[in-house]
């Protein structure tokens, strides 16, 4: 089972765009962000969340609320890389944003079915929820369109590496599928690998603007996981 | 000399489309919308007055690739601010998409010197 929110490409997609799968260059601006931001993974896997999907032991009701929350996330998501699309230049570029925008429609498509929730709109997001899906709009509308791929690295490949820091799960673990789903570093790598070659075509990204934005949402993405044990829970069985 | 496209990817071919463009700018502004089949509209305007709209109307989309030409040649540097949406049923079935964008063309950073409103439905009538 794959994990159908992180971004997968097909074969003929990768022959299309000249893009690998393998991992970046040890010396990358992926590896680089990465390597600055291992602390945040850390502490994100360090979280009551992480730890509970890890051990089985996650309260289902906290699951279930960190997942609609996310959908706040996602929707909102979509928008933004369809808007960053619209100004992108360079045709791959485009292509990876629009590819993105595409996964998030087909997942977003789920979540009327599986979580009774119809659009950003029906959701009530945690105050991470709304900053992390605002700094997204301000990078899709205001930054270089390239900006975007640094602000999805840490979505892409943060869950695979807390999933591969648990892998293989526990088969009895309720959250194995979770586990399994994000155990696939291929679209992270495909972008990594692309930034280089965005480099070489149009010019060094800004590599401390990069690390602010990469940062940032490196945090979100740790404050989504913390805050989704902390909520006060109304539900008594 | 200032302009730019924006690509309007969400819209398919076959939907019925329409637009919505004000100006508020000293500057003149020329915004042009197309595809692959054709010109839908092109006009130019010089006014801080928001009335009347640069352009407004609706088309059946004909064509593939469908995009949107803002000129300002007065202009050192376009900003935009872009929100796109998708046009949902009670259900979450998407029957739509939009996309509402702001241009500032100098440094008071309002947004509001080219407002386009893009709306695109699956059925018309």
């Amino acid at each position: 089972m794959r994990n159908p929110r992180s971004i997968r490409f097909t074969p003929e997609e990768l022959r299309a765009n000249n893009l690998t799968v393998d991992p970046p260059p040890a010396d990358s601006l992926f590896w680089r962000l990465w390597n600055a931001c291992l602390p945040i993974a850390q502490q994100a896997l360090a979280t009551a969340f992480i730890q509970g999907i890890n051990h089985g032991t996650l309260d289902p009701v906290k699951y279930g609320g960190f997942n609609v929350g996310d959908a706040y996330y996602c929707f909102k998501g979509a928008n933004d890389y369809l808007a960053a699309a619209s100004r992108a230049d360079d045709p791959v570029l485009k292509a990876l944003l629009l590819k993105k925008y595409a996964s998030y429609e087909k997942y977003n498509e789920t979540f009327p079915e599986v979580w009774h929730v119809r659009d950003a709109s029906s959701v009530v997001p945690t105050e991470t929820n709304i900053q992390y899906a605002q700094l997204e709009a301000d990078v899709a509308s205001h930054m270089d369109p390239v900006m975007c791929l640094v602000v999805m690295i840490p979505c892409e490949y943060l869950w695979y590496w807390l999933a591969d820091q648990m892998y293989p799960p526990q088969p009895a673990n309720l959250y194995a599928p979770w586990i399994s789903g994000n155990h696939d570093p291929s679209g992270a790598y495909a972008i990594g690998n692309y930034l280089e070659v965005y480099q070489k075509a149009h010019g060094a990204i800004d590599y401390n603007a990069a690390l602010g934005i990469y940062t940032a949402a490196m945090n979100f993405e740790k404050e989504n996981f913390a805050g989704a044990t902390q909520v006060v829970s109304r539900y008594v069985i | 000399m200032a302009q730019k496209t924006f690509t309007i990817d969400s819209f398919p071919q076959g939907y019925y489309m329409s637009w919505f463009v004000t100006t508020q700018a000293a500057y003149s502004v020329t915004a042009t919308l197309s595809d692959s089949s054709q010109q839908y509209f092109s006009n130019t305007k010089t006014s801080t007055n928001i009335q009347p709209p640069l352009a407004q109307g609706a088309s059946l989309i004909q064509g593939s690739n469908l995009k949107l030409l803002v000129n300002i040649p007065q202009s050192s540097s376009l900003d935009s601010s872009i929100n796109t949406y998708a046009i949902t049923t009670d259900t979450g079935a998407i029957v739509g998409y939009g996309y509402n964008i702001c241009i500032e063309d100098s440094g008071d950073k309002d947004y509001n010197d080219v407002a386009i409103s893009l709306v695109a439905w699956r059925n018309k009538g």
